[in-house]
């Protein structure tokens, strides 16, 4: 593997390191750390030039971010996954403080642990499908290649899903009734 | 110095509804609030025909344009919502008081009010409407005395900005008592 190409993959470890440690407790799927990371590259343009997304069968994808989930390279026992959850070790805690010190003076990394902060508060509340229909909808060039769009973006799903996250006070009331008219053919 | 926030209908409420775009320019040459845009509130502030009027307030405000901070809530909020700023004033509040800054963010629209009071409760104390920011120029920061802060509260009254009538009763006598 070229120089360059591992010091890629570093940096997208360290990305998921951070956003691991920035909460103290497990990301509640690998599927939430996937999507996750991509409203992070959304938000951050300097992440989105280290971890890029394809569409696939679950929406958003990055064969790096899945390898390094399955078995880190740089830090190997700093994050384990159990069932499905997915938490940093306490050898990846003293790795995310040591990252944390070393940059905390540059303002830049303190936005970026701030919005990892953030997406980690909001993103975590969702449940699968509310999280893939938010996507789905958000971004809906990512339902191409889908296996389970069609299934959440069917009218009566969409209603149920969308009442939920109004119930969790995770959407606005204008978000929900755009969700529940949403013309899934016109996009 | 306190950074304030404001969404765009805070601007819009002074330069088109009650057309005072000098009391913006009083309240952030008053040194007393540092002003922060972002990228969405400003391009909206263009549409306006009084923009030029606030632009030297606008170009001295701090702007965070190279992180997409909005884009973490957008999945969150309609698009209505989301082409006036909303979710980019709520990002921005956030990430500036997680690094420790003192803020204020201001936010008149009752669906973005109540996504914070119920998603992002840590920062719903930070959070005020563009009614509850003239009181606090007037009370607390002494931008206003108590006869102009009574004026323009009644010039929104009678303008195009939507409040209910209780609010401005009550901002009303609020000023009265401080």
């Amino acid at each position: 593997m070229k120089q360059k190409e591992m010091d890629r993959l570093e940096i997208v470890e360290k990305y998921i390191i951070l956003l691991l440690g920035i909460v103290d407790k497990p990301v509640p799927s690998i599927l939430h750390l996937e999507k996750e990371m991509f409203i992070l590259s959304r938000a951050n343009p300097t992440v989105a030039k280290f971890v890029s997304f394809i569409k696939h069968y679950k929406g958003p994808y990055s064969d790096v971010l899945k390898e390094l989930i399955d078995s880190p390279l740089y830090h190997k026992d700093a994050y384990k996954v159990v069932n499905d959850r997915i938490m940093l070790t306490s050898k990846g805690k003293e790795i995310f403080e040591k990252i944390v010190k070393n940059y905390e003076k540059d303002k830049r990394f303190r936005q970026l642990l701030g919005t990892l902060k953030m997406i980690r508060e909001l993103y975590d509340r969702l449940s699968d499908e509310e999280l893939l229909l938010l996507i789905y909808i958000t971004y809906p060039d990512f339902r191409e290649k889908s296996n389970v769009s069609d299934k959440l973006l069917a009218p009566e799903k969409r209603e149920e899903i969308a009442r939920k996250l109004l119930k969790k006070g995770l959407i606005t009331e204008k978000r929900y009734r755009e969700i529940v008219e949403y013309d899934a053919g016109n996009t | 110095m306190m950074r304030v926030i404001p969404d765009t209908s805070f601007f819009i409420c002074f330069l088109d509804d009650i057309k005072k775009p000098e009391l913006l320019i009083r309240i952030f040459n008053s040194n007393k609030f540092a002003l922060v845009v972002g990228k969405i509130v400003h391009e909206e502030l263009k549409r306006s025909e009084n923009y030029l009027k606030i632009e030297s307030i606008l170009n001295k405000s701090e702007f965070y344009d190279y992180t997409q901070f909005g884009e973490i809530i957008r999945p969150f909020m309609s698009l209505e919502e989301i082409s006036k700023g909303e979710h980019e004033v709520i990002a921005i509040a956030y990430i500036l008081n997680f690094l420790g800054y003192e803020i204020i963010f201001i936010l008149d629209d009752n669906d973005a009010r109540n996504f914070v009071l119920r998603s992002l409760k840590k920062i719903s104390n930070r959070m005020i409407g563009t009614i509850g920011f003239v009181c606090r120029c007037c009370c607390h920061h002494k931008i206003f005395n108590k006869e102009e802060a009574r004026l323009i509260l009644i010039m929104i009254k009678n303008s195009n900005f939507r409040v209910k009538k209780e609010i401005l009763e009550r901002a009303i006598g609020e000023i009265e008592g401080c």
